[in-house]
């Protein structure tokens, strides 16, 4: 089942194009890693598929729709640091802020909401910090705390950008790890620099510089010989201009 | 012992210490949601940009605060759509409110007569000039700015906290910052009658930055700040009391010295 679709799909800011002719699917439990150089349009076709732009040319298709305009499906991990890290929130507001619509006015969560809240952050193993402050948290328990919060809505497709940016390596396996997990229930989307890196969790790889080459890990296993593994990254890895 | 006495039977002094405790409730509430969404210098822009307000109000003849009141609303907006739209550097499109409120404000009360005393009021504030009536219209303001922050109050912290994803969930952003916008020029009528336009700024924000700097949570911070700012408010009445001193500028020095220690000691 189709759960994104581009059909040449084109989209430029002012005269320049940011992205050319963009054709991809993405199927239901998909694991996608998005790599390419800065500036290649990496965010734009985030902000596409969860309709922040609109676009040029094509079109795209959410969930079988069109005109999919209702984002609770989406769930989206933004980077931690466009964020403020030591902003006065504790990390259970944080994720329950999830559940805010527009008409949510006063105070109160419901009590399910947040007994869902505490599952989903014992599940990312940062349960014990739930009453903590985001200042008290690393970086990486940061990170989770952003993935809970997009979880809490039960999303079936969770977008992320960078996720690993900004922890060190034995956070980032930790958190690729989780995210295989949720995997074997939700579609995953993730933009990322390291291609070597995610080659092992991913199924697809879009290289994305304008335009766009899907290419498929699947055939990729374990067993494989190093030799043809190495020679299919050094592949990709041209086509991404990495 | 004299001046607390005062304070509850001269009427003058209990006025300003009502208007001072208003303020303070503002500062704590409304500094502390400037303070984190970092938009001081917007605040400043409207406080500013008021002097028009003031000064086109004094050349007709009509309230000073009902200027007050239109300048600041109508630069909130302003500068909200002008955020929204995003072409111009924002910093830029700031100052030239800033200024050219305040250039209109000199040309009509130029144009007025015997205007000196006035401007320098509305420049530095007058909390012993405080009356009943203002007192009325200030409870005013501050009802409406409570209850508005009481009901929008989640959806508040998340546009500032994080903007983008409260848009994806759908939460009107763009109507939140022209609503907190609007709060902060309310917020900006109450305290020029009592620091004025020029220490405005200072008196929204210095309490919410000390408050910050001991307080994890929001609420914390709010609390701690309207203390604080009742503290500052009360003590530099007594002291520009007991030395004669323009009131504005005594509670002025006392926040700014208060803070750039606490800061510098916490950072040490």
């Amino acid at each position: 089942m189709k759960l994104v679709e581009f059909a040449d799909v084109s989209f430029n800011y002012d005269s320049s194009p940011t992205l050319i002719d963009i054709n991809f699917s993405i199927e239901k439990n998909d694991f996608v890693a998005i790599v390419g150089p800065n500036g290649g349009g990496k965010s734009t076709l985030l902000k596409l598929i969860l309709a922040q732009l609109a676009p040029s040319k094509g079109t795209i298709t959410i969930f079988g729709d069109k005109n999919y305009k209702s984002l609770e499906k989406l769930g989206y991990v933004p980077q931690f640091t466009t964020h403020q890290h030591d902003f006065p929130l504790r990390l259970i507001d944080m994720v329950l802020q999830s559940k805010l619509r527009n008409n949510s006015f006063f105070v109160r969560y419901s009590k399910q909401d947040k007994e869902r809240a505490t599952e989903i952050l014992k599940m990312l193993k940062i349960g014990e910090y739930k009453d903590r402050f985001l200042s008290e948290l690393s970086g990486g328990q940061r990170q989770r705390a952003l993935i809970a919060r997009a979880l809490i809505d039960d999303p079936e497709i969770l977008i992320l950008d960078e996720p690993t940016a900004s922890v060190d390596i034995s956070v980032e396996q930790d958190i690729y790890d989780i995210l295989k997990e949720l995997n074997k229930n939700i579609t995953i989307l993730l933009v990322t620099h390291d291609v070597s890196f995610v080659s092992k969790y991913v199924n697809k790889v879009f290289c994305v510089n304008r335009y766009l080459h899907a290419h498929k890990l699947d055939d990729l296993t374990d067993n494989d010989a190093q030799e043809v593994y190495n020679k299919s990254m050094k592949m990709i890895k041209h086509q991404c201009g990495l | 012992m004299e001046f607390f006495n005062s304070l509850f039977t001269v009427s003058f002094l209990r006025n300003a210490l009502l208007a001072g405790l208003m303020a303070s409730i503002v500062c704590g509430v409304m500094g502390s949601l400037v303070v984190v969404k970092r938009i001081s210098f917007v605040s400043g822009a409207i406080a500013h940009s008021v002097l028009g307000g003031i000064g086109i109000a004094y050349f007709l003849n009509i309230s000073p605060t009902i200027g007050t009141f239109v300048f600041a609303v109508f630069a909130a907006l302003l500068i909200s759509i002008i955020k929204q739209k995003k072409k111009e550097n924002e910093d830029t499109v700031l100052s030239a409110f800033w200024a050219i409120g305040m250039a209109i404000g000199i040309i009509f009360m130029s144009m007025t007569p015997g205007y000196n005393s006035n401007l320098m009021s509305y420049l530095f504030g007058n909390i012993l000039l405080v009356t009943t009536t203002d007192l009325w219209s200030l409870l005013a303001l501050l009802f409406v700015i409570i209850i508005t922050v009481v009901v929008f109050y989640r959806q508040f912290i998340a546009m500032i906290f994080d903007e983008e994803f409260a848009r994806l969930k759908k939460i009107k952003v763009n109507f939140l910052y022209t609503l907190l916008l609007i709060l902060i020029s309310l917020s900006v009528v109450i305290l020029i009658r009592v620091v004025g336009i020029i220490l405005v700024i200072a008196l929204l924000t210095l309490p919410a930055a000390i408050s910050r700097l001991f307080n994890r949570s929001i609420g914390g911070m709010m609390l701690w700040a309207s203390i604080l700012g009742l503290i500052f408010t009360l003590l530099g009445l007594w002291l520009s009391y007991l030395l004669n001193l323009p009131t504005g500028s005594v509670i002025i020095v006392l926040a700014g010295l208060t803070y750039i220690s606490l800061a510098l000691m916490k950072s040490h």
